[in-house]
């Protein structure tokens, strides 16, 4: 490695750069039948400067002699000119009937997107930063037809799950693949918290990233989408569910470039649940005192009472009374905890980089800081990131060349979901009558969550449920000061790249890439915690390790003036290993002592998972005239994951594409560029590591409600069954799909449409099985499951308007998929994902994949709710049988984002609209939050209700039956009811509530319309020209996720309790979503 | 500018490339597949100890709230407890005992422990594992009748394992038992003996061979409604089966960290969905029973007191204050009264000496063959067997105490008696019989 670093010092301290004098040429740029070209673009190769021609095709522009121009126009291709020593020059474009796009494929090959036979679909940096999106994946959503994004939360450095056309893995990830620099990354969300819970702590535990978010936006030059396994069936297994090609920014060549970029913006929450400011604490309509564990809201009404103004230790207006009592002095105003718990987040972004080069050595060195406050107070996410990018030729033949990413970031992550120390669940679940906050405006003085010296509480935890002794539920602000969840992170990604250009159409390409990281987290609950009254502090220790290799060997020919042929052959090695470190202290000593040595008893584990694989592959490429595009792969892998003897297995994949537009009479002034393209692929994927054997761990052992006991315990090891079975004969899965495609073009590209439909189909899918306990294990990872996937995807792109000084440029990306699950294992109809008891996110044969599955009402044949007939408590009330059934899909109908930029000379004025449209969502807050009493959703307690539907119940063998006028049990419904009822707390508490026995009354459409950016710039360059120090400069502002709409019920419905995983459409006490405003300047020197 | 020596930098780059992928073993190295987080074998020692703390966490844990709460001896007051309450329970609210509890975690670990046992010649640990097999055989099949026994644990070899009638899964439990006695009474220990791993009796294999004759003794008492002939059944198991508190079967929790603690504290403290007022507290107050005092908090009686609600309280899963009551009840019902009575003194005095600390308040409730009932002897086992879902099992057979259904009842107003079928079971094994509710009832409640 010395001799690498040593070359690169080598390579920045040559930078070469000319100087010699200026001088101006003029020029007209036409067509090649003569007639003018308006608005053409002149650049001078290797700088950022140029000028446009006019309507006339005219220009005029200065330049060093030795400069090459670009002259580029859109519907023609471009051409670089030498200036030499003229001083006019006529230019004469040729039509180039294509986009001349260029897109970086699998294996890092970079192709035009004319020849492609697949639908892939790339956006640049401009795109990217447009709005200073933090995160990359962030900056996709609307931007690529097909790409669905959820932001899981608003808070900084939380996960974002992405999926293209979506699901097609069972159990498995859906998730494409990372591809940085041509080197696989890791983009998976590490789970923190006791293993022993396993994958319940995405549903309790602090949010959690996917590694994604290390990437710096700001270092990216381009992003590729392959959508299909068509497209990534060169990158094997991994790339199963599509992948994401990201190409960072490199040197060019040119005089050295400094570039500096600082952003400010502001982040807010967009939007709130709906809680109710009428009644107060307690049950039955009566005051519920302090302290008690009573958790309701099903109080005395507010307009009702007053306070004693004698202040106490929970609150400092006094105690409630009604307005009669003769304490009765200051009229009642509720709190509204949730409003001023949040505050408004300012975040920071600075980058500054260096570039340059000549023709031999090319650098970049870019550093980028991001401080990102969150919503929540005292919470953070901080970025560090440096890159570097170099290349040198050593001869003519030989190219050395490095990618090399350094990220650090730290940050602290709020308390989510269902979690005694849950932020959203304290400040939702707490009374009008309770102030979090304790009148204190700093959010870290202990006033808020401890009582004070002096309390009959002294040194406990003040909270609205606290029972005399504990804290039943956390105050928010105990949690944010006594609970901190710290991540810190080290990464780094790189590569070095060999290309030597053998001869005779013969080239090699050698890339050694590496992937490195170690993601120490901390959890510290403070004793007096609600989840762990004793205290508890864990460290978690992620270290990933990652070594990819590709040898690519390629020969290219022209055989005739009509045929080529571009082949490859390359090999493949990957390896990684996860290494985590979990160790958790209990029975804490000392309050504020936020280390190990405060831990009485100590318990650790080691997760380490190997991983190997290796392969070869081909890719051949025929081009008929540029007619005809025919294009063949095949790749066969062998992975450490399967038996010795089922590890090898190939997959192949043919595309063609015809561009018809270039057979003679087919191109007119109308249509200037037409493609059609058809595709088969298959591609096959492993198993999950260590599903072939069964196993034995340390026990562990829960009743489902609470902690339960683990091991060692007390000092005493015990070790128990693993309860998955193993399987020793897995064999990889397989998915095929065909996709077909249109690219047209009109009017000179100012209008076009990309359209693509596919069908895919994956068979013996690797399937993590449940089976019935009574066999002695709980699951086994088998080849069973078949998912289809139907789908179609359009692009429009349009110039509407197109002058000297104005331009209109618009595009629509529209995507639209149906997938079902058609089978999951013999005899198993449901699989779950995740979920809680009575709402999962479930696999269900015959349906889309991640269904809700829940509680819903029971209906009679014709769908009417069946409502109680049996005389009692319950009778008028819809019945609740309590089996659980499909519920709603969470797949969108279609997701359509619409963005125009309007650039009137240096303004450019822009806007993106993001729209999807169905898939639902399980309002697990609300319906919480209804039985507790503080939902808006319960405002309407005590009215009589007519719950319309038809009389009957359930008899002992679940048949539905009605009494009839005798008192005798008939089949089927009886009549319509028309018996009103009162919405009762007895009801809001049971069944109409979120803990009874019909969800289905919490299941929303989650469809929203959003403007997801928007933003206004000013470019300073015209202003500048001629400069010899700063040389450009822009200034705008934008604003992201300011608008929603939506008919959702709760937080921003673009939301996930899970984070990055398969199981979408959970809300349960999630982070509310964001929306931010903010400025950015640029400088180019 | 020149380019650099050409050789020297491709000679130099191929070395760098040739060291980072010249490792000593093979790419695909044997055992790259196997986990080396977990064990693949261990010792019957290394897995006893896990079984019987979770077995103790089970029995203090969900298998104790749902008895309880239908016996009215504690009271659900939110969420599913709440629910419980009202007998409004679905599929969902009982699997994780099932599925993670008796198959998923305590038999299925208990089945790998005997045949590992007779594998290596352990035959205390053999014997151990039947009884405790036996046991929690019984705890299941109480709870929800007919359930697999002979076809379940086979992985693969039986993936709907079918249902076992209740009477031949009693056979099973009578089997095991005996064969337990057996082989401790041969007294040979084999290989290895069980010490600290034996949380109940520290490898006292006497005191395990009365364990195993007072769960006999409880197993027979269940059938009585079916066949009044085991009554002497049960009379014969007591003389060999427990003779003092000293021989209790409890399993101890830690106060160490939140996952060495009591079951029930860990719900109060983790939960607090339930509350311990109700029938039970309603009749101890007004008799003045000064388990009252233990029992419930001293500052509100709505909370569970530190003598059963302490991270430290011991779970008993079965007592010699249980057998002596089971042995009034036997003895009343064949008529030999005086027997009962003292039986049921005596068990009366072991719970009072074993909760208060002294038996005084005995003689407040002493009875004589002259005035003894029925009544008395299920209502103090009712009090003495507080959360201990041997209650519901008693109150199925007896119908004593006379509670009357929760108000706000999706039963028509029934109280449970049987636990419906676990939805995962439903799911996914075929031969889980379907037209089960909560009324349905059990063999022996036949």
């Amino acid at each position: 490695m010395r001799k690498l670093v040593s070359l690169f010092a080598v390579l920045i301290l040559c930078i070469v750069s000319a100087y010699s004098q200026n001088k101006t040429v003029t020029g007209q740029v036409t067509n090649t039948d003569g007639s003018p070209i308006p608005y053409a673009t002149i650049k001078i190769k290797g700088e950022n400067t140029g000028v446009a021609a006019d309507q006339n095709g005219n220009f005029s522009i200065v330049v060093n002699p030795k400069a090459i121009l670009t002259i580029s126009a859109a519907g023609f291709e471009s051409q670089d000119i030498a200036v030499g020593n003229r001083s006019a020059i006529a230019i004469s474009l040729v039509s180039s009937a294509n986009l001349q796009e260029v897109v970086i494929t699998a294996l890092g090959v970079k192709r035009n997107r004319n020849d492609l036979a697949y639908a892939a679909q790339s956006i640049n940096s401009d795109a990217i930063e447009k709005a200073s999106q933090t995160d990359a994946l962030r900056a996709l959503s609307g931007k690529i037809a097909g790409v669905q994004i959820t932001s899981s939360t608003g808070t900084p450095g939380g996960a974002s799950y992405i999926q293209l056309r979506g699901a097609n893995s069972i159990t498995g990830d859906n998730q494409p693949l990372f591809v940085i620099d041509g080197v696989p990354v890791d983009n998976g969300q590490n789970y923190s918290g006791d293993p022993s819970d396993g994958t319940n702590n995405v549903l309790f535990g602090a949010t959690n990233t996917n590694r994604g978010a290390d990437i710096n936006p700001n270092d990216i030059e381009s992003i590729t989408v392959l959508k299909g396994p068509a497209a990534a069936a060169l990158y094997g297994i991994g790339a199963a569910n599509g992948a994401i090609i990201i190409t960072t920014k490199s040197g060019k060549a040119g005089k050295i470039q400094v570039e500096f970029n600082s952003t400010v913006s502001f982040d807010k929450v967009n939007r709130y649940p709906g809680i109710q400011n009428q009644w107060v604490k307690g049950s039955g309509g009566s005051i519920g005192t302090f302290p008690s564990s009573n958790r309701y809201s099903w109080g005395a009404k507010a307009d009702t009472l007053m306070w004693t103004g004698v202040p106490n230790d929970f609150d400092i207006h006094g105690e409630l009374v009604g307005k009669s009592d003769p304490r009765a002095k200051i009229p009642f105003t509720p709190y509204d905890n949730m409003r001023n718990f949040f505050r408004t987040a300012p975040s920071f972004t600075n980058s500054i980089s260096f570039s340059g080069g000549n023709e031999i050595a090319t650098y970049r060195m870019g550093y980028t800081n991001l401080y990102q406050n969150s919503v929540v107070p005292t919470q953070f996410f901080q970025r560090n990131s440096l890159s570097f990018a170099g290349s040198l030729k050593i001869s003519e033949k030989i190219k050395v060349s490095t990618n090399i990413n350094y990220t650090r970031s730290n940050s602290t992550q709020p308390q989510n979901g269902s979690n005694l120390s849950g932020i959203m669940l304290g400040l939702t679940r707490t009374p009008i009558n309770f102030d979090n906050s304790n009148g204190a405006t700093n959010a870290e003085d202990p006033k808020a969550y401890m009582f004070p010296v002096g309390s009959d509480y002294a040194g406990l935890q003040r909270a609205y449920r606290f029972n005399g002794a504990v804290a039943i539920y956390d105050n928010p602000y105990w949690t944010i000061n006594k609970t901190p969840y710290t991540t810190d992170l080290d990464r780094i990604i790189g590569n070095v790249q060999l290309d030597y250009n053998i001869g005779a159409g013969f080239s090699a390409l050698y890339r050694l890439g590496t992937d490195i990281y170690q993601d120490n987290r901390e959890q510290y609950y403070d004793i007096g915690s609600s989840a762990y009254g004793g205290g508890r502090i864990f460290y978690d220790r992620y270290t990933y390790k990652s070594l990819n290799s590709d040898l690519i060997l390629s020969y290219s020919k022209k055989f005739s003036e009509n045929f080529k042929f571009d082949g490859k052959i390359g090999q493949n090695l990957h390896s990684n290993k996860l290494n985590e470190l979990y160790t958790q202290g209990d029975g804490l000593v000392a309050s504020d002592y936020n280390n190990m040595d405060n831990a009485t008893v100590i318990k650790s584990s080691n997760f380490v998972t190997p991983y190997r694989r290796s392969a070869v592959y081909f890719d051949l490429n025929f081009d008929y005239a540029s007619i005809l595009f025919l294009e063949i792969t095949g790749r066969n892998d062998w992975s450490s994951t399967l038996p010795a003897d089922k590890r090898s297995f190939f997959y192949p994949s043919a595309n063609l594409g015809f561009v018809f537009t270039r057979l003679g009479g087919m191109q007119n002034g109308v249509l200037n560029y037409g493609k059609l393209r058809l595709s088969a692929a298959q591609v096959g994927k492993d198993a999950p590591a260590f599903a072939l054997s069964s196993y034995y761990s340390k026990s562990t052992f829960s009743d489902g409600y609470t902690s339960g006991i683990t091991y060692p315990n007390d000092g005493v090891a015990g070790f128990g069954r693993v309860t998955m079975l193993g399987n020793p004969n897995l064999k990889p899965e397989k998915t095929t799909s065909y996709e077909a495609g249109l690219d047209l073009q009109f009017f000179r590209n100012r209008l076009g449409l990309d359209a693509t439909v596919y069908y895919s189909k994956g068979q013996d899918l690797i399937v993590t099985a449940p089976l019935a306990s009574t066999t002695g294990y709980m699951s086994q990872v088998i080849n069973s499951g078949s998912i289809e996937t139907k789908g179609i995807e359009l692009q429009f792109t349009a110039t509407p308007v197109l002058s000297k000084s104005f331009r209109w440029d618009a595009f629509i990306n529209y995507s639209s998929y149906k997938n079902k699950i058609l089978k999951l294992a013999d005899g198993v109809e449901q699989i779950d994902l995740n979920g809680f008891t009575g709402t999962t996110i479930s696999q269900i044969a015959g349906y889309g994949a991640a269904s809700v599955f829940g509680y819903g009402y029971e209906r009679d044949a014709q769908g009417n709710i069946v409502v109680e007939d049996a005389p009692g408590d319950a009778q008028y009330y819809p019945i609740a049988p309590a089996i659980q059934k499909f519920l709603g899909n969470t797949n969108p109908k279609f997701l359509l984002g619409f963005g125009n930029t309007f650039t009137y000379k240096g303004l450019s004025l822009y806007a993106l609209f993001d729209w999807k449209q169905g898939g639902v969502m399980w309002n697990g807050t609300r319906g919480s939050l209804t039985a507790i009493g503080t939902s808006d959703n319960a405002n309407n307690r005590g009215q009589m209700h007519l719950f319309e539907g038809v009389l009957g119940h359930l008899n002992d063998v679940g048949k539905l039956v009605h009494y009839d006028g005798n008192g005798n049990e008939v089949d089927g419904p009886g009549a319509v009811n028309k018996t009103a009822v009162p919405l009762s707390e007895d009801w809001y508490l049971a069944n109409g509530g979120g803990f009874g026995n019909l969800n289905e009354a919490f299941i929303e459409d989650a469809s929203y319309v959003k403007l997801r950016e928007a933003s206004v710039s000013y470019d300073f360059s015209s202003v500048l020209k001629g400069r010899r120090f700063l040389k450009g400069a822009s200034l705008g502002a934008f604003v992201r996720n300011i608008i929603v709409w939506t008919p959702y019920k709760g937080i921003d419905p673009e939301t996930s309790l899970t984070g990055a995983t398969s199981a979408q459409g959970m809300d349960y006490f999630n982070m509310p979503g964001t929306s931010s405003f903010g400025m950015n300047l640029k400088l180019r020197f | 500018m020149k380019y650099i020596n050409n050789k020297i930098c491709t000679a130099s780059l191929i070395l760098v490339v040739l060291t980072l992928f010249s490792c000593k073993k093979d790419f695909f190295y044997e055992g790259i597949n196997d986990d080396p987080t977990q064990l693949k074998d261990p010792t019957p020692s290394l897995m006893l100890a896990p079984i019987l703390l979770s077995s103790g966490y089970e029995y203090g844990g969900d298998e104790s709230r749902f008895p309880s709460i239908f016996m009215q001896q504690i009271t659900g007051a939110a969420n599913q407890s709440f629910s419980a309450g009202i007998y409004n329970i679905s599929p969902d609210d009982v699997d994780n005992m099932w599925s993670f509890g008796f198959y998923g975690g305590l038999m299925n670990n208990t089945y790998d422990l005997i045949a590992k046992a007779e594998e290596l010649d352990q035959n205390y640990y053999h014997a151990v594992g039947q009884i405790t097999m036996a046991n929690l055989l019984q705890r299941t099949t109480d709870l929800w009748g007919d359930v697999p026994y002979t076809d379940a644990f086979k992985g693969n070899e039986s993936k709907n394992a079918a249902f076992d009638s209740q009477e031949s899964i009693y056979k099973q439990i009578f089997d095991l038992l005996n064969a337990g006695i057996a082989e401790i009474e041969a007294g040979d220990a084999g290989a290895n003996v069980p010490g600290v791993d034996d949380y109940i009796y520290s490898g006292d294999m006497d005191k395990w061979l009365k364990f195993a004759h007072a769960l006999k003794a409880r197993c027979f008492i269940h059938l009585t409604k079916v066949d009044p002939a085991y009554y002497d059944s049960v009379i014969n198991e007591i003389p060999d089966a427990f003779g003092s508190n000293d021989d209790n079967a409890f399993i101890p929790f830690s106060a160490s960290s939140v996952n060495s603690e009591n079951p029930t504290f860990q719900f109060n403290d983790q939960r607090g969905d339930i509350t311990y007022d109700g029938y039970l507290q309603t009749i101890m107050k007004d008799a003045n029973d000064p388990r009252v005092a233990e029992y419930y908090d001293g500052d509100d009686d709505t909370q569970l007191g530190s003598f059963y609600g302490s991270p430290n309280s011991s779970v008993p899963l079965m007592t010699f204050y249980e057998l002596k009551f089971i042995e009034a009840e036997a003895q009343f019902q064949k008529g030999d009264k005086d027997a009962a009575a003292a039986a049921y003194n005596d068990a009366v005095k072991a719970n009072l000496n074993y909760t208060v600390g002294n038996d005084a308040y005995a003689a407040t409730v002493a009875k004589t063959a002259a005035d003894i009932t029925l009544e008395d002897i299920m209502t103090q086992k009712y009090i003495a067997l507080f959360l201990r879902s041997e209650s519901w099992t008693d109150w199925r057979r007896t119908g004593i105490p006379a509670i009357t259904p929760a108000s706000g009842n999706v039963t028509q107003g029934i109280i449970p008696r049987a636990l419906i079928y676990p939805s995962k079971e439903v799911r996914y094994n075929t031969n889980t019989p379907k037209d089960r509710t909560l009324k349905s009832k059990v063999w022996w409640d036949k």
